[in-house]
């Protein structure tokens, strides 16, 4: 928002897009109810705040779809611009989603197209049953072969897969823009690593900028000749008069500044995180597992390794939630206690379950206390680290090599077990 | 030898730098306007305002990182 605001300070009023997966997540790694409820505040939040932004259009996206495609269509009506998906069918054979949209910005007319990639059928059957995804290359096609004589620009909320943003900027005359937030596997783990960013492809500008709020991908486009090649502005070669695109990644860190309007939205959602649970946890019917011992069982016979962890970042990982406020967050909270939805699921209950404690890294062996010659520890193995150390998530780079030996307990002695 | 100016020495010093500067001005310059004038002659003139497009991506969920 501080970003935009300087923007128009300048006399820039810019057009701004979304490529897709912006309200939800999937919550592939905690999936509870708590949280799923907790991340429909989020999208109200998100929801008011592009509508600040002047958001002019956004892509359909996977973690969108997971709100329920009911719930989706009903939040819509709080979205002051459409979700577009040009490939999309409910089970009526209708869809709530627009294909495209024309809107007139900085005194261009331009379309924008949407359209999402096939998902699997559980993933239909699971969040749009009965709705149906044609392929997204002939439904874009039909919307720009439509539209394109009415308008200067054409761009295309891509949530596809890679060879079809490729036959887009190979094939197709007319496309300007295409937004990219896929990878080129598909695999979302890989998004965020991908080489391919902003750049310009066989003409096409594509835009690929990090998520999570971290970047914004900006193109200041000189238009001159309608469904011509793209040139970036530093290409000597360009023909005089063509169009000419400067492309660059706008970084979205603190420095940058907060804005007010958006300061009192983002602490209204956190005054509902920290003083209560969304939805009764009593109403779970929540039966804690008994394959977890605790750090409190390891303690007795391991104290020396117990006093170490207490230590480490996992042994004050808890402490550290709190002293920022987010301990009643339940997209923060899982990865700073143990065996969240199995030991316990209400944020504002955690027990004994608060760090990273032993059972994190070790895994279950709930038989070793009775009888430990019998029912050793397997080796640790960096498996159960990626799970909360992903650094598609947390943005920080993480090597198990280098961060194993910081959290490594002391060896065990012979008479302790070895 | 009259009329040459030392490069070296007390009163050197004191001419040494500008007489660096002096010479190395033209390509100092011819540096900076080549990045210019390649931009420049793609871009066109100054007065002709881009298009400005913003984009985002997987912002799903994202308020602010955890603690």
């Amino acid at each position: 928002m501080t970003y935009l605001n300087s923007l128009k300070s300048e006399g820039i009023e810019p057009f701004l897009v979304d490529g897709g997966d912006w309200l939800f997540s999937l919550g592939r790694l905690h999936p509870n109810p708590l949280l799923q409820q907790q991340m429909l505040q989020k999208a109200l939040l998100l929801i008011d705040a592009y509508n600040l932004f002047g958001t002019q259009a956004a892509a359909l996206g996977e973690h969108d779809l997971a709100l329920g495609l009911d719930r989706l269509v009903e939040f819509q009506k709080r979205m002051k611009f459409p979700v577009l998906c040009a490939n999309f069918k409910d089970a009526s054979g209708e869809s709530p989603f627009a294909a495209s949209t024309i809107v007139t910005s900085q005194g261009r007319k331009v379309l924008i197209v949407g359209a999402m990639r096939v998902p699997p059928q559980r993933f239909i059957d699971k969040h749009c049953a009965g709705s149906s995804f044609s392929d997204p290359y002939p439904a874009i096609l039909e919307q720009i072969e439509a539209h394109i004589d009415e308008v200067d620009l054409c761009v295309v909320l891509g949530h596809i897969d890679r060879a079809d943003v490729d036959r887009l900027a190979t094939e197709v005359t007319g496309v300007d823009v295409v937004v990219e937030p896929n990878s080129s596997n598909g695999s979302e783990n890989t998004w965020i690593n991908e080489k391919i960013k902003t750049t310009l492809h066989s003409g096409t500008v594509l835009l690929k900028p990090s998520g999570q709020g971290s970047e914004l991908a900006r193109a200041d486009l000189w238009f001159r000749d309608k469904a011509k090649p793209w040139f970036s502005i530093w290409d000597e070669d360009a023909p005089a008069g063509s169009n000419i695109a400067d492309l660059s990644t706008v970084g979205l860190a603190p420095h940058i500044g907060r804005h007010p309007a958006m300061e009192k939205i983002v602490a209204e959602f956190m005054a509902t995180t920290r003083y209560k649970n969304p939805i009764d946890a009593d109403e779970m019917q929540f039966e804690p597992s008994t394959h977890f011992l605790g750090s409190v069982t390891c303690t007795v016979c391991h104290p020396q390794q117990a006093a170490y962890w207490k230590q480490t970042a996992h042994g004050r990982a808890y402490a550290t939630l709190e002293a920022s406020g987010d301990q009643f967050r339940y997209d923060c909270m899982p990865c700073h206690v143990t065996g969240y939805g199995e030991t316990f699921v209400d944020a504002h209950e955690p027990g004994r379950w608060k760090d990273v404690q032993c059972e994190s890294c070790h895994g279950l062996n709930p038989r070793h206390p009775s009888k430990p010659e019998a029912f050793p520890w397997p080796a640790v193995k960096d498996t159960p680290c990626w799970s909360c150390h992903n650094p598609s998530e947390t943005k920080v780079p993480f090597d198990p090599v280098q961060a194993m030996p910081r959290i490594a307990c002391p060896l065990l002695k012979h008479s302790e077990g070895k | 030898m009259p009329g040459c100016v030392p490069l070296s020495g007390a009163k050197g010093v004191k001419l040494k730098y500008p007489l660096l500067l002096l010479l190395c001005a033209p390509l100092i310059l011819s540096s900076l306007t080549v990045d210019d004038e390649g931009r420049a002659s793609a871009a066109a003139t100054d007065d002709e305002k881009p298009f400005v497009l913003l984009t985002t991506v997987h912002n799903y969920g994202y308020i602010e990182p955890c603690g």
